[in-house]
């Protein structure tokens, strides 16, 4: 073959390259996704290890990849497929439940040869589709657009919620339990619901709240207690958090630089790459990265809310809505944990957390956000 | 397709919006207040959670001689420690090096993975270097104190120890750490302050499993080490370690004490005690029936007829006696309903002072008691300096013991005249009371480690230069001539004058031997120092002389001797 020819298609795979990362970074919030892991990637560097560095990377190459995928892919087609997903979704967080690997006592994670998935992950993204799915084909055509929902409506939804977090408490983990039921009531709030159900639904979150304390395990309890009567013994049950608190105060404007964080690198702070990855960021880079991370995050959801806005059909609009929520009650929970304004909950912060999973789950979100947009 | 509903939820979603950037803005200024308000107290609360001090123990001063030849010096010793968990090498190679069993050592790695564990103590140089760089090892090298095995100061400079908690609380600034090794006793106790120096300060950095980071330069300002030690002040002793080994060496087969003082300034140029024992095990002694760990020159014992000479003197002084009357021994004495025996139970016929002194008659001595009273005895006793601390730079020093003239009998003076009794005094006390007398009459405070400092005067006595000049030829005729109580056992090298004493042990156990002394000085004329030699069950006075004799024989290497008048 001639060398002309060669060089003639090699320039013409890049341009097809160069279209599909044109694609991406067109949208500004995969921007902000892509600083976001930049700094991920930055933190894991230095806390957390090559292999973790390594495979962070890759899902990040492969999820971005899928996600352009899906942001192409016909809108009808994603619809179709979210009954499917949410089943087969729900048949893996069972699958946990039975057969999954068992670390520091919780049972969460599905070995998969050389990756292991973290299935109550993907779980959140197919609920977001499965609520927006069902409340999509309860829109009748001849309705009044602005019809707020009745306890009936709420009733299947609440279900999609509820069988499968019944499983994840089960793994245990609340913090994926919570965040559930804050993606589905806020998306059900968000969309309208009538006064004398909002009344019935916080009498029965009460009831619920108190009979849920009773199911609590011992160390659930004893953080919440902890949250609530902070100047116990450093050393004992709050060691966690107080240790989060100081290491991220302690980072200062701007930091003290990769691998110099002692709290983080000493063994200090407690999940530094994954739960507190957030404080050891704010210990290495300080509170320059800090902000930079909550913008990019509140720009995102910002972004999200607005595609919400303009979305073509209800399915759309409740989907974008509950990744944004999804984002929101994470990035805000986790970061408010951090700087002990909540007790510890195993709540990651999106994408500066360590997990595949996780990571692999926004993008895909991301993607059919991409394509709930162009439409 | 057609938007949906738009214009409805419109607004939720911009009230929404702003909701959601309220909250992230919350979060921005709560992080501000926690890492740019407060970064200092949680700074500083992160640095007391990592960074963590210990000290560095300061070297001891060296103790030197007057010649200087080092007595004590501080040497490091190097402890090899291991920690499991970061070791992978075969441990194996180490034992091979050092005597541990290596079972033993395995079996504790195993149980112990994370802790910081002795393998073995005191490593070399050369050894440590190798083993330092083995990660999972670490040696820990500090100073500790050598005593020289070659000398025989042992009793003097004393030992060292585990500091106590008084001595802890003693003063508030105190330089001492709770570690501390500190002087127990000797010199090493009462100079330990300008000894011990002051210990250094240095940073390392623990992690949260409690184990210390190996590499911590990441967390730590430039240097680790924030205050350096200073090693503490040198000692330079009036002692001379030739004289010292002189007395051990001729001392061997005894118990007993040896001094040898400076009549001019109260310098001590030896002070030996033996049984002596080697202060780098000092634990093998504890428990030791002989108890080695006594220092016998400044402890009490009955000085026999060495203390007749206060007696002589304190007649001369208040011209009660006319030396040259000379007195009648029959060999007994009847005093006080009852007979009172001379040594020599033959008598010693009619003798004049210095033939009394010279004879060392006791009956003479009787006589002549009368006269001065046990008042006077005791009142020149003290003027020596006997029955009263020396003052002298160590501890534990006995007082020795004088009788008491309230409640005294006529039998207590005869027994103080002798010597016997309820008199008590220390080899130091009389070496230094026979120094006061040549010396005219200033009694010093013995000093073992002002070398080239003033003498301190403890009493400025103003003895007459007729009785001092008395008393040193009788002196010299006890040793020098015919007939004198030492004089079967005078140096053929050097001219000594002293006196024997011999004293019967307390208690009627027969089997026992008496306590012999001889104290003397050199040379006899213009002397210069003051010898006592005490030996517990040393027979006579005669016999232990040779003691002193081989001393001065050393110390007149150096000093030109002068010879007495009557030869001239």
């Amino acid at each position: 073959m001639h060398l002309t020819v060669i060089r003639r298609r090699i320039r013409q795979r890049f341009r097809k390259i160069n279209k599909i990362t044109d694609k991406l970074f067109s949208r500004p919030y995969f921007k902000a996704i892509f600083v976001l892991n930049l700094i991920a990637l930055l933190n894991f560097y230095s806390v957390a290890g090559k292999h973790a560095f390594f495979s962070q990377l890759f899902v990040f190459i492969i999820g971005s990849a899928v996600a352009v995928f899906i942001s192409n892919v016909d809108y009808e087609w994603i619809k179709r497929f979210a009954i499917p997903v949410y089943i087969s979704i729900c048949g893996l967080v069972a699958l946990v439940a039975t057969i999954g690997t068992r670390i520091n006592g919780a049972r969460r994670w599905l070995k998969l040869g050389y990756f292991t998935l973290q299935p109550t992950e993907l779980l959140k993204v197919a609920l977001i589709l499965m609520i927006g799915f069902y409340l999509q084909a309860r829109t009748k055509p001849n309705t009044r657009n602005g019809r707020q929902y009745n306890l009936f409506d709420l009733i299947i939804p609440l279900l999609f919620t509820f069988l499968p977090l019944i499983l994840v408490l089960k793994q245990p983990d609340l913090g994926t339990a919570i965040i559930c039921l804050l993606i589905t009531g806020s998306i059900l709030f968000f969309m309208g619901i009538e006064k004398r159900t909002l009344v019935l639904i916080i009498l029965v979150l009460f009831s619920g709240g108190f009979t849920g304390w009773k199911h609590l395990k011992p160390y659930q309890r004893d953080r919440v207690i902890n949250f609530l009567n902070p100047d116990t013994d450093s050393r004992g049950k709050n060691w966690q958090s107080h240790q989060s608190i100081i290491a991220f105060g302690s980072g200062g404007l701007f930091g003290k630089g990769t691998k110099k964080g002692p709290e983080t690198q000493l063994g200090y702070l407690p999940e530094r790459e994954t739960d507190f990855a957030l404080a050891s960021l704010a210990e290495e880079h300080g509170f320059v990265a800090i902000t930079v991370v909550l913008l990019m995050i509140n720009f995102v959801i910002m972004k999200l809310l607005f595609i919400a806005r303009n979305a073509r059909d209800r399915f759309s609009a409740v989907f974008a809505t509950g990744v944004a929520f999804w984002l929101g009650c994470q990035a805000v929970i986790n970061a408010a944990m951090i700087m002990g304004l909540l007790p510890v909950v195993g709540v990651p912060f999106p994408i500066i957390s360590y997990g595949g999973s996780s990571l692999l789950t926004i993008l895909l979100a991301m993607g059919v956000v991409a394509n709930i947009e162009k439409g | 397709m057609k938007r949906f509903n738009k214009r409805n939820y419109s607004k939720r979603f911009n009230f929404l919006g702003l909701a959601i950037s309220l909250v992230f803005l919350g979060l921005i200024l709560y992080s501000s207040r926690l890492q740019i308000v407060n970064y200092y107290i949680y700074a500083s609360e992160v640095n007391a959670n990592v960074i963590k001090q210990r000290k560095i123990a300061a070297e001891r001063g060296n103790i030197y001689d007057r010649n200087g030849v080092l007595l004590a010096s501080s040497i490091f010793q190097n402890d090899l420690y291991i920690i499991p968990h970061y070791f992978h090498d075969d441990i194996n190679l180490i034992c091979a090096n050092i005597k541990v069993d290596c079972n033993v050592l395995a079996n504790k790695l195993e149980r112990f993975p994370l802790n910081r564990l002795l393998v073995v103590k005191n490593i070399g140089d050369d050894l440590a270097e190798v083993y330092k760089k083995i990660p999972g090892l670490f040696v820990f090298r500090y100073p500790i104190r050598q005593y020289n095995s070659e000398t025989a100061t042992t009793h003097i400079i004393g030992y060292n120890g585990r500091i106590n908690r008084s001595m802890l609380n003693e003063n508030e600034d105190s330089i001492y750490a709770d570690d501390d090794v500190v002087g127990q006793a000797g010199l090493e106790y009462i100079y330990n302050h300008e000894l011990h120096g002051v210990n250094g300060a240095e940073q390392y950095v623990l992690m949260a499993d409690g184990l210390e980071l190996l590499s911590p330069n990441r967390f730590l300002p430039k240097d680790k080490v924030i205050i350096k030690p200073e090693k503490g002040n040198n000692l330079i002793l009036s002692i001379d370690d030739r004289i010292q080994l002189a007395f051990a060496y001729a001392m061997q087969q005894h118990k007993g004490g040896a001094v040898m003082i400076d009549v001019h300034t109260g310098q001590i140029i030896a002070m030996y005690s033996n049984p002596n024992f080697d202060p780098n095990f000092i634990r093998k002694v504890f428990g030791d029936l002989n108890h080695p760990l006594m220092n016998r020159t400044i402890s009490s014992y009955a000085p026999g007829s060495t203390f007749k000479l206060v007696t002589a003197l304190a007649a001369l002084e208040l011209g009660l006696i006319d030396p040259h009357k000379k007195f009648e021994c029959h060999g007994s004495y009847s005093f006080g309903g009852r007979v009172w025996h001379c040594w020599k139970h033959e008598g010693h016929g009619a003798l004049d002072m210095r033939d009394a002194i010279k004879h060392s008659c006791d009956i003479y001595f009787y006589q002549i008691a009368q006269k001065v009273g046990l008042a006077n005895i005791i009142k020149y006793a003290k003027m020596l300096g006997l029955g009263e601390h020396t003052g002298i730079d160590l501890d534990s020093e006995s007082t020795g013991r004088l009788p008491a003239i309230k409640g005294s009998t006529p039998g207590t003076l005869l027994n103080t005249v002798i010597g016997q009794g309820v008199v008590q005094i220390t080899p130091l006390q009389l070496a230094n009371a026979y120094a006061t007398i040549v010396n005219g009459g200033e009694l010093h405070v013995p000093r073992l480690a002002s070398l080239g400092d003033k003498p301190t005067i403890l009493k400025e006595n103003h003895f007459k230069k007729s009785s001092i000049d008395f008393l040193m030829d009788a002196l010299y005729a006890v040793v020098q001539e015919e007939g004198g109580t030492a004089y079967y056992s005078k140096s053929s090298i050097v001219e000594v004058a002293g006196k024997t004493g011999t004293a019967q042990v307390a208690g009627l156990d027969k089997k026992k031997k008496d306590n012999a002394w001889f104290v003397g000085f050199y040379p006899v004329v213009e002397p210069q120092i003051a010898v006592c030699v005490f030996v517990e069950q040393g027979e006579h006075g005669s016999s232990v002389a040779p003691i002193a004799f081989k001393a001065i024989e050393e110390y007149s290497k150096e000093h030109a001797p002068y010879s007495h008048p009557s030869q001239n």
